[in-house]
């Protein structure tokens, strides 16, 4: 779309771009009006930049970085980290939820869990895309094993 | 009727005489007349004078309450000035580092989470957040004011960094009047 922008990174095509209407205030900042899009990170971009193999790939590392920060892998496939309750708040699920899960599998109890497969992060990280990537599978011991690990290595860094 | 001259020496008639007094009568008679008009013409000039006086006394007191009640009306009717956001004039900044302010106005940081670090303006540097928790929920946005070409940077991970312009308005009796600083 066409909008009032300075570009401030001609390799990667990142700009400043007017929000607003006041097209005088724009012009006199230098701004003048060019073909932009929204990036993957929020960020303007020229549109002829944003199909580029070069942006596919930083759009994709980018994505893989907020996933992995938000996810931790296990055996059973991929843990949200921070857990959204039926009641509205969140719960993490290493420092909250674990030590629960790991009581019920001493007690018998057959403890299902949510676990999300790997996503494609040449696509948006859309919520309802997400919940297209959820699996119910059953806590093991083994599990327990991974995720008190996870906490080892979060600790640890 | 005119002055008769009588030789040295001899012997006028009273006719001759009376002419002459009469005519010296006359003449009397037409200065006197002749004073008494001038008495009244400097006489209607004085008041004449005076009266542009008391006229200008008059004015200039009217004057005197007319700028009296100019000035406090300009007193009363300046109420103050606001320097108000301009959201039409807003721009999505791209790189918060050496970034000039265009013009007066804020600049309007959203944190990443687990970002840490200063903003820094004009070589000043500020606390800007110094929590990095990938949970931290002071991680909102956050306004700093900032003056026409003050040189701001910001070394915190950011989600999106604005710019919003401010208009000088000055409210005069109910009028709203405003100008792009």
């Amino acid at each position: 779309m066409y909008k009032y922008a300075k570009i401030t990174d001609a390799t990667t095509g990142l700009c400043d771009v007017g929000l607003g209407t006041n097209e005088k205030f724009y012009k006199s900042v230098g701004m003048s009006k060019i073909d932009v899009s929204q990036g993957f990170d929020g960020q303007w971009y020229l549109s002829e930049k944003i199909n580029n193999n070069e942006y596919l790939q930083r759009a994709a590392e980018y994505r893989k970085n907020i996933f992995e920060k938000e996810f931790f892998n296990t055996s059973l496939g991929w843990i949200r980290r921070e857990v959204l309750m039926k009641d509205g708040s969140s719960r993490n699920f290493l420092s909250d939820l674990l030590l629960q899960i790991k009581a019920g599998l001493e007690m018998g109890i057959n403890v299902n869990i949510l676990t999300y497969k790997l996503p494609d992060f040449t696509r948006e990280l859309s919520d309802d895309y997400i919940i297209t990537l959820q699996e119910t599978k059953s806590a093991t011991p083994e599990f327990i094993q991974e995720c008190l690990m996870q906490t080892v290595t979060d600790w640890e860094g | 009727m005119a002055l008769i001259n009588i030789e040295y020496g001899s012997l006028a008639s009273s006719e001759t005489m009376n002419s002459n007094f009469q005519y010296l009568d006359d003449k009397i008679s037409e200065v006197s007349s002749s004073f008494t008009t001038s008495i009244s013409s400097v006489s209607s000039n004085i008041a004449t004078v005076n009266a542009n006086l008391t006229d200008l006394a008059e004015t200039l007191d009217s004057t005197k309450e007319e700028l009296k009640e100019s000035i406090e009306n300009a007193d009363s009717r300046i109420v103050t000035t606001l320097m108000l956001p301009d959201w039409s004039g807003c721009i999505s900044i791209s790189k918060p580092n050496s970034y000039k302010a265009p013009s007066n106005g804020y600049v309007l940081i959203n944190p990443q989470a687990q970002g840490s670090g200063n903003l820094i303006v004009n070589g000043v540097t500020v606390y800007l957040k110094y929590r990095g928790h990938e949970n931290d929920n002071s991680a909102q946005l956050v306004p700093y004011p900032v003056k026409k070409g003050d040189i701001m940077t910001c070394n915190v991970k950011i989600t999106a960094v604005y710019f919003l312009p401010v208009v000088e308005e000055i409210i005069i009796n109910n009028e709203e009047e405003n100008s792009n600083v």
